[in-house]
C-alpha cells in the first residue's frame, strides 16, 4: 500500500514536470519558428534577386580553398570530390586531407584523378600531424591531395587551412555528394557583405547512397521511412531552428558537411580543436565567445539551401551511434562554455542561444527518463487513465507533425524544394515520428548522455550503409524516387 | 479531465489538417503559376502588334515584373511589354513605387525598378541609384542586376560612383561593373586618381581585367604607391601587359617589404623572358613568406629546363 502510494506519487510528480517541460519547450520552438518565418521570406527573396549570372563568371567572386578531410572513404570519395570539382563558381581550389586512412581511400583518389607530389611550403600557423606528401591532380589544377598521418578530422582541416590560399575556408565532408550551387549559395551573403559575414552553414540533404544522386537536376526526398525521418530533423533545424538563431545572431550550430570560415578567424582563434569529438559546433561556439567578448560586429549565417547530399543512416544501429555521438558533443561543448551561459557580455548567444541547447539539448535525456519511469510506475500504482494517455500521446505526436509541416512549408515557400508527392508522404509519415523514430533518438540521446558523463571521445562513425549492384543513374532514380527532370534559367540557382 | 483532453487533440488535428492543406495548397498554386507564366510567355513570344499590347495590359505588376526580369522573355518582346504596362498615369505610379514612396515592401520596389528598366525608361537611372545607395541589402542587390542590364555609359558611371563611394560591397559593384559590355574604361580613372587606397586598388583591379592598355602609364606609378594593396594589384596589371621595359619595375617589387606585393610580382614576371628572372626566382624558393616561397616554385616547375626533384617534406 505504501509502495503504491509512493509510486502513485512520484508517477504524478513526474507527469506534471514532463508536462511542464513539453509545454516550455513546444513555447520555445513557436518562437524560433515566428521568427524563422520571417527571416525565411528575407532569404528567399534575396536569393530571387541576386545576380547569379554576374556572380558565378566574375573574376571579382571572393575566391574560396574547400578542405575535405578524409578517413576512410573509399566509397564514396571519387563521388564527393568529383563533384566538388564540379562547382559553379569562378575562383576555387579544393584540399583533400587524407587522414591516415587504413582502406583504399588514397589508392582511389590517385587512380581517379592521376596525382603527382609536389612541393609545398604549408603555412605553420597550425599545428597538425605530420604530412606525408603532397600531391596535385594532373587533370584538375583546382585540386591537392594531402597524405598525412592520422590524426582526426579537426587535426586534417588544420592541416588544409595551412595549405589554403584563399581568405575564405570551406569545410565539407568527403562523404557528402555537393549541387555545383553549393559554393554560389553559401558565398553569396559573404560577397554581399564581406565585413560582417565571418561564417555561413547550409542544409544538406540525406540519401542512402549519396554517390547515386543526379547533380544536375532537382533533389527528390529518398523514401525509406529512416531517411524521410530523419530529414524531418534537419528541416526542424535548418529551416526553423536555425533560421531564427541566424536573425538574431547566435547560430551556434555550423555544420560539418558544409561551414565557410573566413581563414584569418581560424587561424587567429587556433584551428579547429582536436580535444573535442566533433569540431564544428565547437567551433561555432567559439567564433561566438571571440566575437561578443571582444564587442566586434559579425555574423554567423545558416542557410535553408540544400547544397548536397549525404549518406543518412539506414539501420537504427546507426542512427542510434551517430545520434549518441551528437548529443555527446553538445554536452561536451556546452559544459565546456558554460560561462556564456546567462551572461550579459555574450548577448542573444548567451541568453537565447545557451538557453536553448541547456533546455531543449542536454536536459532532454533527463525528462525523458522521467518521463518513460513514469509511465509504468503510473501503471502500476494504478493512476494511469489509459485512454487519456493515449489522447495525449496522440495529441503530441499530431503537433509533432505539426512542427514539421510548418518547417516544410518553409522550406518549400523559399526554394520549392519537394515534388508534390514528396510533400504528401512527407505529411503522411509526419505523426507517425513520435512512436516509429523519436524512442530511437531518445535512447540515443541517453546514451549520449552517459558517454558524456563517462568522458567517451570516441568519433564512433557509423557503419555505412550496404552497396550493392552495378550503379544505374535510370535504377537509381526508379529505387530513390531521386529524379524531377528541371531546366534552370541562368541567373536561377538550382532548388529554387 | 476527458473533455479537455478530447479538445486539445481535436484542435492539434484541425491545426494538422490546416497546415497540410496549406503546404499542399502552396504547392499547386506555384506549379500553376509557373505554368501560367510559361504559357503567357509563349504567347508574348508570338503575338502580333497590338495583341501583345492587350495580354500585358491584363497582367498585374508582379506577373510583368517576374515576365521582363526573365532573360527568357526576348529583350524588345520585354521592352513592348514594361511599355505597355507604363502608358497612361500608370508611370508616376510606378515610379514612385520604386522610389518606395507609395510601399516600402523590398520585393514590390524591385518589380517596379524592373519595369522601368524593361521599359528603358527615363527614370529608371535616377531610381536605381537610390535603391544602390539605400544601405539596403536587397535593394542594392536588386539594382546592381538591373544596370548590369540596362548595359549603358551612364549605368557604367552611376557603379563607378558607388563604387568609389563604398555604397555597397565593392566586389559585388566591381564585378557588375566589369559584366557590362559597354565601352567604359575611360572612367577608371576616377578611381584611379582617387585619395583612398582602396579605391585605386579596385581601380587596378578592373584595369587587369578590362585589359586597359590606355592605364599603363598609371600603373607604372601606382606599383609605387603607399599601400601594399595597391601595389600588388599594380604590379598585377604590369605583368598582363607584358611590356619588356617594365621588367626592371617587376623586379625592383621582388624585394618589397610586403610579401604580398612580392609574391604578385613574382606571378607578374612569368609574362617577361629577362635572363635574370630564373636566379632571382631560385632565390625567392628561400623567401620567409611561404606566399612567395609558393609563388617562386610554382613558377620553376613550368620551366621545362628548371624542373627540379620534388622530394617527401621533410619531418
Amino acid at each position: 500500500m505504501m509502495t503504491s502510494t509512493v509510486l502513485a506519487a512520484f508517477a504524478w510528480w513526474a507527469f506534471l514536470i514532463c508536462a511542464v517541460y513539453l509545454v516550455a519547450l513546444t513555447v520555445l520552438l513557436l518562437a524560433m519558428l515566428v521568427v524563422a518565418v520571417r527571416e525565411n521570406r528575407l532569404r528567399a527573396d534575396e536569393a530571387r534577386l541576386d545576380d547569379f549570372a554576374t556572380v558565378r563568371h566574375s573574376p571579382f567572386t571572393i575566391p574560396v580553398s574547400i578542405i575535405a578531410p578524409a578517413y576512410n572513404e573509399e566509397a564514396c570519395i571519387s563521388a564527393s570530390i568529383s563533384s566538388l570539382l564540379a562547382l559553379d563558381y569562378p575562383e576555387y581550389e579544393v584540399i583533400v586531407v587524407n587522414d591516415g586512412s587504413r582502406d583504399g581511400t588514397f589508392q582511389e583518389l590517385r587512380r581517379r584523378f592521376e596525382l603527382e607530389p609536389v612541393e609545398v611550403y604549408p603555412a605553420d600557423s597550425l599545428p597538425t600531424s605530420e604530412i606525408r606528401q603532397v600531391y596535385r591532380s594532373r587533370q584538375h589544377p583546382r585540386l591537392t591531395v594531402v597524405d598525412k598521418d592520422n590524426g582526426g578530422k579537426a587535426d586534417a582541416l588544420n592541416c588544409g587551412v595551412n595549405l589554403a590560399r584563399f581568405r575564405y575556408v570551406c569545410c565539407v565532408d568527403a562523404d557528402t555528394v555537393y549541387y555545383p550551387h553549393a559554393l554560389l549559395s553559401g558565398m553569396r551573403h559573404i560577397v554581399q557583405d564581406p565585413q560582417h559575414v565571418v561564417g555561413v552553414t547550409s542544409q544538406i540533404a540525406l540519401s542512402r547512397h549519396p554517390e547515386r544522386t543526379p547533380r544536375t537536376e532537382r533533389l527528390r526526398i529518398d523514401r525509406h521511412p529512416m531517411l524521410v525521418f530523419q530529414t524531418f530533423d534537419y528541416l526542424r533545424a535548418f529551416a526553423a531552428a536555425r533560421l531564427a538563431w541566424s536573425r538574431w545572431n547566435y547560430m551556434l550550430c555550423s555544420v560539418g558537411a558544409f561551414a565557410i570560415w573566413r581563414r584569418d578567424i581560424v587561424s587567429e582563434l587556433g584551428g579547429f580543436s582536436t580535444s573535442f569529438t566533433c569540431e564544428d559546433i565547437e567551433f561555432t561556439f567559439r567564433v561566438h565567445e571571440h566575437f561578443r567578448s571582444t564587442g566586434t560586429p559579425y555574423a554567423v549565417l545558416s542557410l535553408t539551401d540544400i547544397v548536397g547530399v549525404t549518406e543518412g543512416p539506414q539501420s537504427v544501429g546507426s542512427l542510434v551511434s551517430q545520434r549518441a555521438r551528437w548529443q555527446r558533443v553538445i554536452a561536451e561543448t556546452v559544459w565546456r562554455y558554460r560561462r556564456m551561459f546567462w551572461n550579459p557580455t555574450y548577448g542573444a548567444v548567451g541568453f537565447a542561444g545557451m538557453t536553448y541547447y541547456v533546455v531543449a539539448e542536454v536536459l532532454a535525456p533527463l525528462f525523458q527518463i522521467l518521463a518513460i519511469v513514469a509511465v509504468p510506475a503510473g501503471a502500476v500504482a494504478g493512476v494511469i487513465a489509459w485512454p487519456d494517455f493515449w489522447r495525449v500521446l496522440a495529441t503530441v505526436a499530431i503537433v509533432n507533425g505539426m512542427f514539421t509541416i510548418a518547417a516544410m512549408l518553409l522550406q518549400q515557400r523559399a526554394f520549392k524544394t519537394f515534388s508534390a508527392a514528396d510533400l504528401r508522404y512527407m505529411i503522411a509519415l509526419g505523426p507517425l515520428e513520435l512512436l516509429l523514430y523519436r524512442p530511437f533518438i531518445m535512447f540515443a540521446q541517453v546514451k549520449g548522455t552517459i558517454d558524456f558523463l563517462l568522458r567517451d571521445r570516441r568519433w564512433n562513425k557509423f557503419e555505412r550503409n550496404p552497396r550493392g549492384g552495378v550503379f544505374s543513374p535510370v535504377s537509381a532514380s526508379r529505387g530513390l524516387g531521386l529524379l524531377e527532370q528541371r531546366s534552370l534559367p541562368e541567373n536561377a540557382l538550382p532548388l529554387q | 479531465m476527458g473533455p479537455l483532453l478530447d479538445a486539445l487533440l481535436l484542435t492539434a488535428v484541425l491545426g494538422w489538417v490546416c497546415l497540410a492543406t496549406a503546404a499542399l495548397l502552396d504547392r499547386a498554386r506555384h506549379d500553376r503559376r509557373v505554368s501560367r507564366m510559361i504559357a503567357v510567355r509563349n504567347r508574348l513570344r508570338v503575338a502580333e502588334d497590338g495583341e501583345l499590347e492587350r495580354i500585358a495590359g491584363r497582367l498585374s505588376l508582379a506577373d510583368v515584373g517576374d515576365l521582363v526580369s526573365d532573360d527568357d522573355l526576348p529583350g524588345p518582346i520585354a521592352e513592348r511589354v514594361a511599355q505597355a504596362l507604363l502608358a497612361g498615369k500608370n508611370q508616376t505610379r510606378i515610379v514612385e513605387m520604386a522610389k518606395g514612396r507609395t510601399t516600402t515592401h523590398v520585393l514590390t520596389r524591385i518589380r517596379a525598378a524592373q519595369i522601368l528598366v524593361a521599359a528603358r525608361a527615363g527614370t529608371a537611372h535616377f531610381v536605381l541609384d537610390g535603391m544602390l545607395r539605400s544601405t539596403h541589402r536587397q535593394l542594392a542587390t536588386g539594382a546592381l542586376r538591373m544596370l548590369v542590364r540596362l548595359n549603358d555609359r551612364r549605368s557604367a558611371r552611376l557603379l563607378i560612383r558607388a563604387l568609389a563611394d563604398g555604397v555597397f560591397a565593392r566586389s559585388r559593384i566591381a564585378a557588375a561593373f566589369h559584366a557590362m559590355s559597354v565601352e567604359r574604361v575611360d572612367m577608371l580613372g576616377t578611381l584611379l586618381r582617387s585619395d583612398e587606397a582602396i579605391v585605386r586598388y579596385w581601380g587596378a583591379r578592373l584595369a587587369l581585367f578590362l585589359g586597359a592598355t590606355q592605364w599603363a602609364d598609371t600603373m607604372r606609378g601606382l606599383v609605387n604607391d603607399h599601400n601594399p594593396l595597391v601595389r600588388r594589384a599594380a604590379v598585377e596589371v604590369i605583368g598582363a601587359l607584358g611590356e619588356e621595359r617594365d621588367v626592371k619595375v617587376v623586379i625592383e617589387l621582388f624585394d618589397d617589404p610586403a610579401p604580398a606585393v612580392r609574391a604578385h610580382a613574382v606571378r607578374a614576371s612569368a609574362a617577361f623572358s629577362s635572363p635574370g628572372l630564373v636566379a632571382a626566382w631560385r632565390r625567392l624558393r628561400h623567401d620567409e613568406a611561404a606566399v612567395v616561397r609558393l609563388a617562386a616554385s610554382d613558377l620553376l616547375a613550368t620551366q621545362p629546363a628548371h624542373q627540379h626533384h620534388v622530394a617527401p617534406l621533410p619531418a
